[in-house]
C-alpha cells in the first residue's frame, strides 16, 4: 500500500477521530479524573466512591436480605432491572417473533407492538402513570372487571410496587425491538434446515430447540447486549414518573449521577457513579462483542 | 488516470461542502448577534397559566414606564434548580432576572460569585428585615423580595361545611373530630387532600403540622440546626401524623391542581395549600364560597418569599437593575396583589388593594409569626430528600420512623 493510499483513508477518517475524541473520549477521561477530586478540586482518591458507597440510596442490601420492600440503593435496583426486565423482554420478542411469521395482519401488528420502541422514552413514562393510575389506569380497570377491585392503587406512589411496576412497563416498550430483531434473524435461517428436519421426523419443540435457538445466537446477542446497556442506563422512564421516589424506591444510578450533578452540585459524586456506570456497561458491551465476533 | 480524476472530484466536491458549511454556521450566528435596539430583558421564574397571566400584567407596566421590553420563560422547579446554576456557572446569564423562592439556594450562588448584589436597587426601609436577612451575606443582598404565598392553614367549601353541620375547629381536638366527621360523609373519600408534584404540598402540609404540634420555634430550630430531625419533639410530630395518615384521614398523593378540583366537588374535606390557590380554578371563579382555617391553636405560619435575583454576567445590567428595582417596589407588587393570591413584600401596598379571600390570609399572618419554608431555607440535597421521604411517608405511615428522620438529619447535615 502507498503513501497516498494510507493518507486518504486517514483524511477523510480525521474528522470522525476529531469529534469522537471531543466529545466522547476526553469527556471520559475527565469524567474519570473528576471523580478523584473533592469539592476545592483537591486530589482526595477513593473518598467520593467511599462516600457513594456508604449512601443507602445507592448501596442498601440490608433491606433486601431482611426481606424488606425497596428501596435497595440504586445499583442494586439497576440489578433488579436487568434480572427482571431482560429475560422477559427477550422472551416476550421471541415469542411475538415466531407467532406473527408468516402470519396474515402480522406486519400490522409487529408495527404496533414497535409502537412503543418509536415514542420518546419520557413520553413512555407518562402513558405508564396513566396506565398505573387508581382512577384512570386501564391496568386498574381490568382488575376491577376481573373482580379484584381491592387490589386497585396507584401503582407508582407506593415503595412496594414502584420499582416492579416500572420494571414491567418498560418490558411492554422493549419487547418491540427483540421482536424486530429476532424477525430478522428468524429470516435469515435457511428454510433447508427445516425442511431437512420436517424429513427427518423431528418435532415442533425439537426443531426450535435444535436448529430456530441455535441459529438465533447472534441475534440474541444483539438483543442481549442492547437492552444490558438499555438497564444500566435507564434515567428518563423514572425521572418522568416519581424522580427515583417514593423515598428512593425507584432511584437508579443515571437518576442519582444526574441529582448529584446538577440538583446538589456535587460533581465528584457524580463524575464516580459516571465512572462505575462506564464501567459496567463498557465491560458488559465489550464482553458482548468478543463474543458475537468468536461466532 | 482515471482514478486520480475521480479523486479529484471527490476532494473538490468535500471542500465545496466544508465551504457551505462555514458560510452557513457564520450567517447564522451574525443573524443572532443583537443590534443595539432590540433589548429585551429575560425573566425566568416557576409560575404558569393564571399566575404568568398576572406576573405579565406587571411586566407590561414595566414595559410602559421603561421602554424596555421583557420576555418571561416559563420553567418548571427542577429546570430552573438544574438549568441555572449550570449555564451560571459556565458564564453564560441566559436570564436577566429570575424568581426563585429558595433562599438557600440564591446564597448558594451568591457565595460562588455568580448573582449581583442588588441592595441599591430597592428601598430596603420598605421590606421585612426577615425576608432580607435570609438572603444576605455581609452588606450585600442578593436577592429583591417581589411576592410572599402565605400559608395559612386549611382551605375548604364553606357550603360543603355548612350542608354537612360542619364548622372550623378551634382547637387540635376538634380538628381531629372534624377529620372523623369528613370521614363519615357519603362521597368523600378523605378528609383531607394530598397533593403531589416534586413533593412540596407534601412538605408544606407537613410544616403546618410541625409548626401547629411543635411550635414556630421547632420549624426556625430544625432549619438552624439548633434542634436535630431525631430528637423527640420532632418525631413526636411525626408520629401523629403518622397515626393520621394510618386512620386514612389523608388521601392518596395526586396531581395538585386536580385536587383543588376534588376539593370543590366534595371528594375531598379540606386542603393544606398556600393563599395562591384563590387565582387558580375552581377556587378563582367561587372566592364567595371558599373560605380557610388556620391549623389549631398555632403559634406561627410559613410565608414563601419569590425573589427576584440578577445574575452578575448579565449583558443587559443597566436594565436588569431597573426592573429589580420595579419588583421590589410597591408599584409592581400592588398589581400582583390585585389579581389575588399573594401579599405583597413591599410595607407601601395598601391593604385596600387585596380581595377580601385575600385580606383574610394578610389579616390572619399578622397574628401569627411567620418562619421560612422549611425545605427551601435548608436546601438541596435536604429539599429533595425531604419531599422524596414525605411520598414514601405518606403511603407507608408504618416505615420506620427513626431511619427517615435520621436520613433527613444526614441530608440537613450535608446540605
Amino acid at each position: 500500500m502507498n503513501l497516498r493510499q494510507t493518507k486518504i483513508p486517514l483524511f477523510f477518517l480525521a474528522p470522525t477521530i476529531l469529534l469522537l475524541t471531543l466529545f466522547v473520549i476526553f469527556p471520559v477521561v475527565n469524567t474519570v479524573y473528576i471523580s478523584f477530586l473533592g469539592e476545592d478540586d483537591e486530589f482526595v482518591g477513593l473518598e467520593n466512591y467511599e462516600d457513594v458507597f456508604g449512601r443507602r440510596n445507592f448501596w442498601n442490601p440490608q433491606n433486601l436480605v431482611e426481606g424488606n420492600p425497596p428501596p435497595y440503593g440504586a445499583l442494586i435496583h439497576n440489578g433488579i432491572w436487568i434480572v427482571l426486565h431482560l429475560p422477559l423482554s427477550l422472551f416476550f420478542g421471541l415469542l411475538l417473533a415466531i407467532l406473527l411469521r408468516d402470519v396474515k395482519g402480522g406486519a400490522v401488528i409487529k408495527s404496533a407492538v414497535f409502537l412503543g420502541m418509536v415514542i420518546p422514552m419520557t413520553v413512555g413514562g407518562i402513558l405508564l402513570r396513566f396506565v398505573y393510575d387508581d382512577r384512570a389506569g386501564i391496568l386498574n380497570g381490568l382488575l376491577r372487571i376481573v373482580g379484584l377491585g381491592d387490589l386497585t392503587r396507584t401503582w407508582t406512589a407506593y415503595p412496594q410496587t414502584i420499582l416492579l411496576a416500572l420494571i414491567l412497563g418498560t418490558v411492554w416498550i422493549w419487547t418491540g425491538f427483540s421482536m424486530i430483531v429476532y424477525s430478522a434473524g428468524l429470516e435469515g435461517i435457511p428454510k433447508e434446515l427445516f425442511e431437512a428436519a420436517k424429513i427427518d421426523g423431528a418435532s415442533r419443540w425439537r426443531t426450535f430447540r435444535r436448529i430456530t435457538v441455535p441459529m438465533l445466537k447472534p441475534a440474541t446477542i444483539i438483543v442481549v447486549t442492547m437492552t444490558l446497556l438499555w438497564e444500566l442506563k435507564i434515567f428518563d422512564i423514572v425521572w418522568v414518573i416519581q424522580q427515583g421516589g417514593p423515598g428512593g424506591a425507584s432511584m437508579v444510578m443515571a437518576l442519582m449521577m444526574f441529582l448529584e450533578a446538577f440538583l446538589n452540585r456535587s460533581f465528584g459524586t457524580a463524575a464516580a457513579i459516571a465512572t462505575m456506570l462506564t464501567v459496567l456497561t463498557f465491560g458488559f458491551a465489550a464482553y458482548m462483542v468478543y463474543r458475537m465476533v468468536k461466532e | 488516470m482515471k482514478k486520480s480524476k475521480a479523486l479529484s472530484r471527490t476532494v473538490w466536491l468535500a471542500i465545496i461542502a466544508i465551504v457551505i458549511i462555514l458560510v452557513a454556521a457564520l450567517s447564522a450566528w451574525y443573524l443572532m448577534q443583537p443590534t443595539d435596539e432590540e433589548t429585551e430583558l429575560t425573566v425566568f421564574s416557576l409560575w404558569s397559566d393564571q399566575e404568568e397571566a398576572n406576573f405579565k400584567e406587571a411586566l407590561a407596566r414595566f414595559t410602559e414606564n421603561t421602554g424596555i421590553e421583557v420576555n418571561h420563560v416559563a420553567y418548571s422547579t427542577t429546570e430552573l434548580l438544574v438549568t441555572v446554576p449550570t449555564q451560571l456557572e459556565a458564564g453564560e446569564a441566559i436570564a436577566d432576572v429570575i424568581i426563585a423562592p429558595w433562599p438557600s439556594w440564591i446564597l448558594d450562588l451568591a457565595e460562588d460569585g455568580l448573582l449581583a448584589d442588588v441592595s441599591d436597587y430597592m428601598d430596603t426601609t420598605k421590606l421585612p428585615e426577615t425576608y432580607l436577612d435570609v438572603v444576605s451575606s455581609g452588606d450585600a443582598i442578593y436577592a429583591a423580595p417581589f411576592k410572599v404565598s402565605g400559608k395559612p392553614g386549611f382551605w375548604y367549601r364553606e357550603s360543603f361545611f355548612a350542608d354537612n353541620g360542619l364548622t372550623a375547629p378551634t382547637t387540635y381536638e376538634e380538628f381531629k373530630t372534624l377529620l372523623a366527621d369528613l370521614s363519615e360523609i357519603e362521597g368523600v373519600e378523605a378528609a383531607i387532600a394530598s397533593g403531589n408534584g416534586t413533593g412540596w404540598p407534601l412538605s408544606d402540609t407537613t410544616e403546618a403540622f410541625i409548626i401547629g404540634l411543635g411550635g414556630y420555634q421547632l420549624q426556625e430550630n430544625l432549619i438552624s440546626g439548633a434542634t436535630a430531625f431525631t430528637s423527640s419533639e420532632t418525631k413526636a410530630v411525626f408520629e401523629e401524623l403518622a397515626d393520621l395518615l394510618q386512620a386514612d384521614y389523608f388521601s392518596v398523593p395526586d396531581d395538585w391542581q386536580t385536587q383543588l378540583q376534588r376539593l370543590y366537588d366534595g371528594t375531598y374535606g379540606i386542603y393544606f395549600q398556600g393563599g395562591f390557590v384563590t387565582t387558580i380554578s375552581p377556587f378563582s371563579e367561587n372566592l364567595d364560597d371558599i373560605g380557610f382555617f388556620p391549623f389549631p391553636e398555632t403559634d406561627g405560619a410559613t410565608g414563601s418569599v419569590d425573589y427576584a435575583v440578577m445574575p452578575a454576567a448579565t449583558k443587559n445590567m443597566e436594565e436588569a437593575q431597573q426592573l429589580i428595582e420595579f419588583l421590589a417596589g410597591a408599584e409592581a407588587q400592588e398589581i400582583m396583589v390585585q389579581q389575588g393570591g399573594f401579599l405583597a413584600a413591599n410595607s407601601d401596598v395598601p391593604e385596600s388593594a387585596y380581595n377580601p379571600a385575600d385580606l383574610q390570609v394578610v389579616q390572619f399572618m399578622q397574628t401569627v409569626t411567620i418562619v421560612p419554608d422549611l425545605d427551601d431555607a435548608i436546601g438541596n440535597p435536604f429539599q429533595q430528600a425531604f419531599w422524596d421521604q414525605l411520598k414514601a411517608f405518606w403511603v407507608n405511615p408504618t416505615l420506620n420512623l427513626d431511619t427517615m428522620l435520621q436520613t433527613l438529619q444526614d441530608e440537613w447535615a450535608a446540605s
